[in-house]
């Protein structure tokens, strides 16, 4: 586990802010705790002090995730975001999508959204900015990118693709064993969650 | 010498040989012995070569650079990697670079639990500069640019349009620069919504 560098802080934080652009300030000066970035395996975990303090603890080889995962560093060194973080985008999302109940099912197993599905959309989305899809109900679904300007949106047939999946909540997440209250012992693996 | 070399023939052995050198009678044992010396001298060469690369010497003698490097891997084969070694007379107290011997460097990061308030105050940073909106907007000014285009395209052509009225009908026809693009635009428009019969 360590911090991450320049060069990585600089990558990841440009895929943020993608989706909620200066709102990431929010996330890195937080006023009811000190929460940082620290990577561990090529993943990067957003996590407040005293879990990280407690997680010191943990052999490395023996960690599993600490925190929440936001993401992790491919072996080019590109950021791919991971559904995950989904709750720290939604709250600060710039550009928001949302689509008709008919299509959160097809969105959920990792199509892209239609012109057809689409319900609203918020205006000035620029073409390929990040996006987080919501249902009608506002429900946060995921996340995606625009495949097309909110005035091309308009103008385009009902089966063109509008936004780009990138991540919903049907992903499949990797189970974690949490220490139970037994202790240590016969525990393979720790994990600290929120 | 070996078996097969035949003496040299003296010449009134040999009449046909007349008004030739009597060394070159003998053309099979030239060749032999040619060859012989041929390989001794490239085998030289070799083992010659061979020592300036390795810098080895047959004789025992090493350079300066080559006996300190070989006194610091001595020094560092011990037991306890040359920590507790007692130093040679002459020698620096200091110990030698760790780059030395090796190519690498360890790549160091910054501590896990450093200084938070630090860390944070530089992200801060960064969230400002990406931020900010990007200096040149790639649309406004590729859309101001094309508008600046047309109306000097429309101002050359309302003055030569006077001259052109007076040529006949074929200027006519063709119309204005600014027609005849917004005719190929409509040609090159897809035909989106509505259905072509094919």
């Amino acid at each position: 586990m360590r911090p991450l560098t320049e060069e990585e802080t600089r990558v990841m934080f440009e895929k943020l802010a993608r989706y909620i652009g200066e709102n990431m300030q929010l996330l890195v000066d937080r006023p009811d705790g000190s929460y940082c970035f620290r990577l561990h395996k090529d993943r990067v975990y957003y996590v407040s002090e005293r879990l990280l303090k407690l997680a010191t603890s943990v052999p490395g080889d023996r960690l599993v995730s600490l925190g929440t995962c936001f993401g992790k560093f491919t072996k080019t060194g590109k950021f791919r975001l991971h559904v995950t973080a989904l709750d720290y985008l939604a709250p600060y999302a710039k550009y928001k999508v949302w689509v008709k109940p008919g299509t959160e099912q097809s969105f959920l197993y990792g199509n892209h959204v239609l012109k057809s599905g689409l319900g609203r959309i918020t205006e000035n989305t620029a073409q390929y900015q990040g996006v987080v899809v919501y249902s009608m109900a506002d429900v946060p679904l995921g996340f995606g990118v625009a495949a097309k300007s909110t005035q091309d949106c308009r103008k385009v047939d009902p089966m063109a693709i509008v936004v780009f999946h990138q991540a919903d909540v049907g992903d499949r997440v990797p189970v974690v064993v949490t220490a139970g209250p037994q202790g240590g012992e016969g525990q393979k693996a720790a994990s600290l969650e929120r | 010498m070996d078996q097969r070399d035949k003496p040299e023939l003296s010449q009134p052995q040999q009449p046909h040989l007349l008004g030739k050198q009597p060394e070159e009678s003998d053309q099979l044992g030239r060749q032999r012995r040619e060859k012989r010396e041929r390989v001794a001298r490239n085998e030289f060469s070799r083992l010659r070569n061979l020592a300036r690369a390795s810098s080895f010497h047959p004789t025992g003698h090493q350079g300066r650079q080559e006996l300190g490097r070989a006194a610091c891997l001595a020094r560092a084969s011990t037991a306890s990697l040359g920590r507790f070694q007692p130093r040679l007379p002459r020698e620096s107290p200091l110990p030698l670079p760790r780059s030395a011997g090796s190519g690498k460097k360890k790549r160091r990061f910054a501590p896990l639990l450093g200084d938070l308030a630090a860390e944070r105050g530089r992200q801060l940073e960064l969230v400002r500069t990406l931020a900010k909106p990007p200096p040149l907007d790639v649309a406004r000014a590729t859309n101001k640019q094309l508008r600046q285009e047309d109306a000097e395209v429309a101002s050359t052509s309302r003055a030569k349009g006077r001259k052109r009225s007076e040529r006949g009908k074929r200027a006519r026809g063709r119309g204005t620069p600014q027609q005849r693009r917004r005719g190929q635009q409509k040609q090159q428009r897809p035909a989106g919504g509505k259905r072509r019969k094919r």
